[in-house]
């Protein structure tokens, strides 16, 4: 019953197995089995955001779900969705805008705004900002976040 | 920080899931996880087993059943946002769904799991106290449900016995397309309410609670009955029904004054909401 469990899942597109412990958080997992160091493990209980993963095609907090929880679920990193290009025009606006400094919240800010374009092409400023609020950020103040944001969305239009 | 290590089990039936929660280690539901993960990456609750019920596929749906919408323990708040039934019957469900957390949270998070952990500062056990719905609960080889009134009796506490899970939640159609609003007030979007407010006008009945303000979400009896005298009552006469209503916060000092007039304030927010669909519809 307790030990270790054998999952079967899809990460950025590959299927792969991995045997974890039923308390590894599936950010741990996917940065120390893994070696996909892109996911940034900050608070460890759901505020900061910088653990965020695609989860079935939902952005989820990668603290708040165990590994163990992944089997069968198709799960794309920061990596994949870099190498992939789907947010090339989001990475262009924020290193146009420098709308990051040190880059901890920046996986997690890319992922997040990306789903938001995908649900919302033309989305506000004040609906970018929403968006954005379970994303936390200690250096940039968010105003270049939300510009590049923004500039990302008019270049998609 | 980690959880302390746990057993964990991916339940297959609501049965199978009924018969695990009801053996002899301290376990615990698993659905979104999304309030549970956190306390026990805080280590404020330490289950030695975990019975995941996240692929109970019958727990995820919307349905209408005869009068009442019934909403399945496991639909995701996402999926409340985003539902064609529930915008069509149910549409203080959808509004109430932006006050939750942030997307992230909520593309994870489960109306059942925010029901059973009951949050004092939730917004869905408010909603559902005035919506006056039925809980569906389930335990190894029986059913019973429990009436939303009767379901919140403290700070995380519910009626849910050892050995019981919440299946779903039925809300009456009738209840459910009455003008209603929430309001609330929190220091950053998406984070807990420091005072929140929902009201439902039907045919000659209100129907009020409060969130985030005592140890549950609470109805406020004093506050339908002052409405439905004066439904355009002033903030005097809003602030002393909820000091009936509210009278351990309303004892508590300056700090309890301030949530009153908070909550006076929201009230008179969700009247005016209901009063403006009260003429559009």
């Amino acid at each position: 019953m307790s030990g270790i469990h054998t999952i079967k899942f899809r990460l950025n597109g590959r299927a792969v197995a991995k045997h974890v412990e039923p308390r590894t958080s599936a950010a741990d997992m996917i940065r120390h089995e893994s070696g996909l160091t892109g996911t940034h493990v900050g608070c460890e209980h759901g505020v900061c955001g910088a653990c965020s993963i695609v989860l079935d095609g939902a952005v989820v907090r990668g603290c708040l779900v165990f590994a163990v929880q992944l089997d069968g679920a198709e799960v794309e990193t920061i990596e994949g969705a870099s190498d992939s290009g789907r947010i090339a025009a989001l990475q262009a606006a924020f290193v146009d805008r420098n709308a990051l400094q040190c880059g901890f919240c920046t996986p997690g800010m890319l992922l997040t705004a990306a789903e938001l374009l995908s649900r919302e092409p033309n989305p506000s400023r004040e609906k970018i900002r929403e968006a954005l609020s379970g994303n936390i950020c200690r250096c940039t103040g968010y105003e270049a976040i939300v510009d590049a944001v923004a500039a990302a969305a008019k270049v998609k239009r | 920080m980690k959880p302390r290590p746990f057993a964990y089990r991916r339940a297959t039936s609501v049965e199978e899931a009924c018969s695990l929660l009801a053996g002899p280690v301290d376990a615990r539901v698993i659905a979104g996880g999304q309030s549970l993960v956190p306390m026990m990456n805080l280590r404020l609750v330490s289950p030695a087993l975990l019975v995941d019920i996240g692929g109970l596929a019958e727990l995820q749906r919307v349905t209408l059943a005869g009068d009442a919408l019934h909403v399945g323990a496991l639909v995701r708040h996402r999926q409340l946002e985003t539902d064609l039934l529930v915008a069509r019957h149910v549409p203080l469900l959808a509004s109430a769904v932006r006050h939750v957390a942030h997307q992230a949270v909520r593309n994870r998070g489960t109306l059942g799991g925010s029901l059973c952990h009951a949050d004092p500062a939730a917004e869905f056990p408010a909603c559902i106290l005035v919506l006056e719905a039925t809980l569906h609960i389930a335990s190894s080889g029986s059913e019973r449900t429990v009436a939303a009134g009767d379901f919140f009796r403290g700070m995380f506490a519910t009626a849910l016995e050892p050995g019981e899970m919440l299946t779903g939640v039925s809300i009456p159609l009738t209840a459910a397309r009455d003008p209603a609003a929430l309001h609330e007030m929190s220091r950053r979007h998406g984070d807990l309410a420091l005072a929140g407010i929902v009201g439902r006008r039907g045919q000659g009945l209100q129907r009020w609670a409060a969130f985030g303000i005592e140890d549950r979400a609470v109805r406020l009896a004093h506050l339908e009955t002052m409405f439905a005298d004066k439904p355009q009552a002033g903030e005097a006469e809003m602030l002393a029904a909820l000091a009936l209503d509210l009278p351990s916060t309303a004892g508590a000092g300056t700090a309890g004054r301030a949530k009153l007039v908070i909550a006076a304030e929201l009230a008179r927010r969700c009247r005016d909401d209901i009063d403006r669909a009260g003429v559009a519809a």
